[in-house]
């Protein structure tokens, strides 16, 4: 914990914990905002076109409330110092959702509309979203799960995992795995520089997938049957495939070759500067990670 | 890669720029027939050029035409000067503004390409000029800019630099991190040194194989990686 949140900890206790309930009306194709330093925020859902807010938090903090037409602002302010307050959102299903929280975990269950979380310490988590679905952390996980939007999941320092995801997805980190399961993205972009880069999906006739980490193994289990025009890449990475594929003698040791699977129509890049790459068969990824 | 490979990689932005003679223009065509190589180079600099095309379509944060054209009128003097002394080297050009042809070699374009991307995604502002530049004038628009100057601009950016805009986005930190918490800017510090250290991996690599694609294609991505790390920290500072 560092020495801010540590010193807001400390005022916490001295002061009278609180929870206020609040019910506001709202249009149903709301955009809700959530702006604080610290605190969770839990996203939740209902069929009422009301947004309803559970504040936890101390007496001498504040939550503010804004709405201008579609907008729905949410605040916290302390005349002490940090805020620091815990909410429990319930959210018209298709409401967008826009939370920047330096402080927090965050998680957000079944809204449809547009998602934007922005972490600097916690993580993650969203089940759902369509249309776009960007999230960044620096010091933390960034996880997604069901998901049919365009997902951009970004995190510094922490593992980005993305489960049955089928829009378009960009993920990345620059310390830690990136784990996509049951994806049947056709657009994928997939990079770390100090992980492993791990793909158990279909691989869909004209997609483009890109998996590139610096130092770390890919891992890429396709299904029966998947067309595609893979090109390896390395600068010092072992090769190994559950596939037949025709290769031409010593191409093989040259560290970049490329073969076609059935009719070619994807494109597939698996590049590892230092580590390993392996193509094979989906639900390999699964058994590994069980045990 | 063969040195005739070699040989044609480094003319393909002047068939971009359809600069080559008839009977070269057949030639290199020839010649990508049988280069898969070379094929993808030139996937990749069409790539930057129509990176370019759409750079000059993105309202920019701030205008960046004045700087551009002080660049430009900057260099252009700097030309004549060097044409009146007689030292100006044929086919090094400025010129898309003047209807001349412009080349770049297949790394000066990687390196563009890295700049290109850094522009286009609102790190220019802070480049340009800090977080002060949020309060400049409103932008006017530089779709009036052509395509070509753009490249050019971000070609010499890409040469001269990269460094130089890390240096400077690296300040704007400097002046933001009391905004971030201690924790977080060693975090990010320690992240920045593991990309450094791929940076510097690759760059080897490239020494001892310089005509390697994927490891030019690498090093770019790397370096934008470190790009998109800083832009993305220097914004965490308004949060």
């Amino acid at each position: 914990m560092n020495a801010t949140i540590l010193a807001a900890a400390l005022s916490t206790l001295m002061s009278v914990p609180q929870e206020t309930d609040t019910l506001i009306a709202v249009p149903g194709n709301v955009r809700i905002t959530v702006e604080q330093v610290a605190g969770d925020v839990t996203v939740s859902t209902w069929s009422q076109n009301q947004v309803r807010v559970l504040a936890d938090h101390r007496s001498d903090d504040t939550v503010d409330y804004e709405l201008d037409g579609n907008e729905l602002s949410i605040s916290a302010h302390s005349n002490t110092g940090m805020a620091i307050v815990d909410f429990e959102l319930t959210v018209p299903v298709s409401a967008a959702v826009e939370i920047s929280s330096p402080f927090a975990d965050v998680r957000i269950i079944g809204t449809q509309g547009d998602i934007s979380v922005q972490t600097v310490e916690g993580d993650i988590h969203v089940e759902g979203g369509r249309g776009r679905v960007d999230l960044h952390a620096v010091d933390g996980d960034v996880m997604v799960f069901g998901s049919e939007a365009t997902v951009q999941a970004a995190s510094v320092d922490g593992d980005v995992m993305l489960t049955d995801v089928s829009g378009g997805i960009e993920a990345q980190t620059v310390d830690g795995d990136v784990i996509l399961r049951d994806a049947a993205s056709d657009n994928v972009q997939a990079a770390t520089v100090d992980g492993d880069i791990m793909w158990d999906g279909d691989i869909r006739d004209g997609g483009h997938y890109s998996f590139v980490t610096h130092d770390g193994d890919v891992v890429v289990g396709v299904q029966p049957g998947a067309n595609a025009k893979v090109s390896v890449a390395s600068f010092d990475a072992d090769f190994e495939i559950d596939f037949e594929v025709s290769l031409e003698p010593g191409e093989q040791e040259s560290k970049r070759f490329s073969f076609v699977l059935g009719s070619g129509n994807a494109r597939m890049e698996l590049e590892s500067f230092d580590g390993s790459i392996h193509l094979t068969r989906r639900g390999y990824l699964a058994e590994e990670l069980e045990e | 890669m063969t040195d005739s490979a070699d040989t044609w990689r480094d003319r393909l932005s002047e068939y971009l720029d359809e600069a080559l003679e008839d009977s070269e223009r057949s030639e290199l065509e020839e010649h990508l027939e049988g280069c898969e190589e070379c094929r993808e180079t030139l996937v990749e600099l069409r790539q930057v050029v129509a990176r370019a095309g759409k750079l000059v379509d993105a309202p920019p944060a701030r205008d960046l035409w004045p700087e551009i054209a002080y660049r430009i009128r900057e260099t252009e003097e700097g030309e004549r000067h060097e044409s009146r002394a007689g030292t100006a080297e044929a086919g090094s050009s400025l010129a898309g503004r003047h209807g001349r042809s412009f080349t770049f070699s297949v790394p000066q374009l990687a390196a563009a390409a890295v700049t290109l991307v850094a522009l286009s995604s609102g790190i220019a502002w802070q480049i340009a000029g800090g977080f002060s530049a949020r309060q400049a004038e409103p932008a006017v628009p530089v779709a009036q800019a052509p395509a070509q100057t753009n490249l050019l601009l971000a070609s010499r950016i890409a040469n001269n630099d990269y460094e130089s805009a890390i240096a400077q986005l690296e300040r704007v930190l400097n002046v933001g991190r009391d905004r971030l918490d201690s924790a977080t800017v060693r975090k990010v510090e320690e992240k920045l040194a593991l990309i450094d250290k791929a940076i510097d991996e690759a760059r080897q690599a490239l020494s001892a194989d310089p005509s390697n694609a994927y490891l030019n294609r690498y090093l770019v991505g790397t370096m934008r990686r470190k790009l998109d790390l800083l832009r993305r920290t220097a914004a965490l500072t308004e949060l």
